[in-house]
């Protein structure tokens, strides 16, 4: 009979935190499934929750292979940067090349970040802590991952969760923030797009040029730069198609694989489940809806000195949720003006919050680390 | 999707229930109130419990490995927990410097992206008179 009741000696160790856990846990896997929101990730990540979260640790305990997965690919910062040779890959910089003023509204679009940096001061958090909290606006992952831990925050399962969350939200949050900071003439304002062709040459050598230029600026952009533009340096150089679709697909589902329950060590209920993990959340929604105004904000400043008019709409797809944001603008546009196609302008916008966002997390970096 | 959100309902109600259940076994489970090692090897003493028990690491060299004999256990060096810093003298001056932070984040961040845009104007200019030429020399 003790045999039998030693089966059950761990249940004796299941706390309150640990159900609430299982239950977030649950809700993240049901958001992927059902809602569709940020599968890849949220889907590893709502398991890994669970999973963490069981008597002895779960498979997070010292020796435990979440722990080891953590220290060998988060904690060193690789799979963030692993991660963003898949994207580099996956874009095309060509609307940006064509238009390069774009990327100002790339710049405009990081406002969240730092206004989030100052209210997350005010709310009590120490510097690094809000350093780290407000780069959920840069509305990249990878980036909020490796910033947050290179600033050595213990808030990083909070933070990647409101950066991933806020990021499959961005249909929700743009549009009322846009049509709040913009009237229905701006919003019609079209657009003439001179698709000039890119020479291969100035594809080949832009994400060169980027990375030295990072590099000389901002030297603590540099890893998270130089692993992006490496990424498409594979993709434009035109020789190496087959690495390009290797690094598109397999490597960043591979990675976002491994990142996602990974990440996941920081979800345990001793960290996650406090009153700063409902604050940050807040602050990340914060950053969202300041990127989406600030981007806006430049856009009709631009146009109170120049005579061609550009629509402010596009000023909202700086942020760098790719190419969700691009997406949401252009449907706004049609929306207002089923003619009005504003396509091409967003996404060279949105590759420049790419840049741009990354840059930022940089500037962060130099800053604090 | 009405399908999903029943499983996903039903798992929920699964898990609860489950807990539930773990809960009045191990209420029920036989145990004694606190482990007993009398004779200091880290094994409860009490018929049938056998149980290992755990010390607390003690590092009094300050080597950050426990100092209990047999125990070479890495301490990690003690870290401060950050705290909220409301009312605390840190307060004002972090303030400060997440505001000048912000200046120079967006100043930095405009100067950088400018760099950019001027070099790949240079490049496209570059790029486009090159083919120019080779196109005038064909």
């Amino acid at each position: 009979m003790e045999e039998l009741f030693s089966i059950f000696q761990y249940f004796g160790t299941i706390n309150w935190q640990m159900i609430v856990m299982w239950v977030i846990g649950g809700v993240l896997i049901y958001l992927a499934i059902a809602k569709q929101m940020e599968p890849t990730l949220l889907l590893p990540m709502g398991f890994g929750t669970i999973l963490v979260n069981l008597p002895l640790d779960g498979a997070a305990s010292e020796e435990g292979p979440i722990t080891i997965l953590f220290n060998a690919g988060i904690a060193n910062e690789l799979f963030p940067l692993l991660l963003f040779i898949g994207i580099g890959a996956m874009i095309d910089f060509e609307p940006l090349l064509t238009n390069p003023k774009l990327l100002l509204f790339g710049a405009a679009a990081q406002f969240g970040i730092f206004i989030t940096l100052v209210l997350a001061t005010l709310c009590g958090f120490d510097l690094h802590d809000a350093a780290s909290i407000s780069i959920i606006g840069a509305a990249d992952g990878p980036t909020s991952i490796f910033v947050a831990n290179e600033l050595g925050s213990k808030y990083v399962g909070a933070i990647t969760v409101a950066a991933y969350s806020y990021m499959a939200l961005v249909p929700v949050i743009q549009p009322p923030v846009i049509k709040l900071v913009t009237t229905k003439k701006e919003r019609r304002i079209r657009m003439e797009y001179t698709g000039k062709p890119v020479k291969k040459l100035t594809k080949i050598l832009f994400p060169i040029i980027v990375t030295v230029v990072a590099g000389l600026f901002a030297p603590q952009s540099v890893a998270l730069v130089g692993f992006l533009m490496f990424g498409n340096l594979i993709r434009a150089c035109g020789v190496l198609e087959s690495l390009s679709q290797t690094a598109q697909n397999v490597l960043a589902n591979l990675i976002t694989i491994l990142l996602g329950i990974t990440v996941a060590f920081q979800m345990k209920a001793e960290y996650f489940l406090n009153i700063n993990t409902i604050i940050i959340i807040a602050l990340g929604l914060f950053a969202f809806v300041f990127d989406t105004i600030g981007g806006v904000m430049f856009a009709k400043l631009i146009n109170l000195f120049s005579k061609k008019k550009i629509n402010p709409m596009i000023g909202a797809a700086g942020i760098s949720a790719f190419p969700m944001s691009s997406r949401v603008v252009h449907k706004l546009g049609l929306e207002e003006d089923p003619s009005n196609f504003l396509l091409m302008h967003t996404v060279g916008t949105n590759v420049s919050g790419q840049i741009a966002s990354v840059i930022a997390g940089g500037l962060i970096l130099s800053f604090f680390a | 999707m009405k399908n999903i959100k029943r499983i996903f309902s039903l798992a929920l109600a699964l898990m609860l229930v489950a807990a539930l259940f773990a809960f009045t076994v191990s209420a029920a489970a036989p145990k004694h109130e606190e482990h007993v090692d009398v004779n200091g090897d880290l094994i409860c003493d009490i018929d049938g419990c056998k149980a290992a028990l755990p010390h607390t690491h003690v590092d009094v060299d300050g080597d950050n490995k426990c100092d209990i004999t047999d125990c070479d256990v890495e301490i990690a060096p003690t870290v401060e927990e950050p705290e909220n810093t409301i009312g605390t003298e840190k307060y004002v001056p972090n303030i400060i410097s997440s505001l000048k932070m912000m200046g120079l984040g967006m100043l930095g961040i405009f100067i950088v992206t400018g760099i950019i845009i001027l070099v790949i104007y240079a490049l496209s200019h570059f790029t486009n008179k090159e083919s120019k030429e080779n196109t005038e020399e064909n």
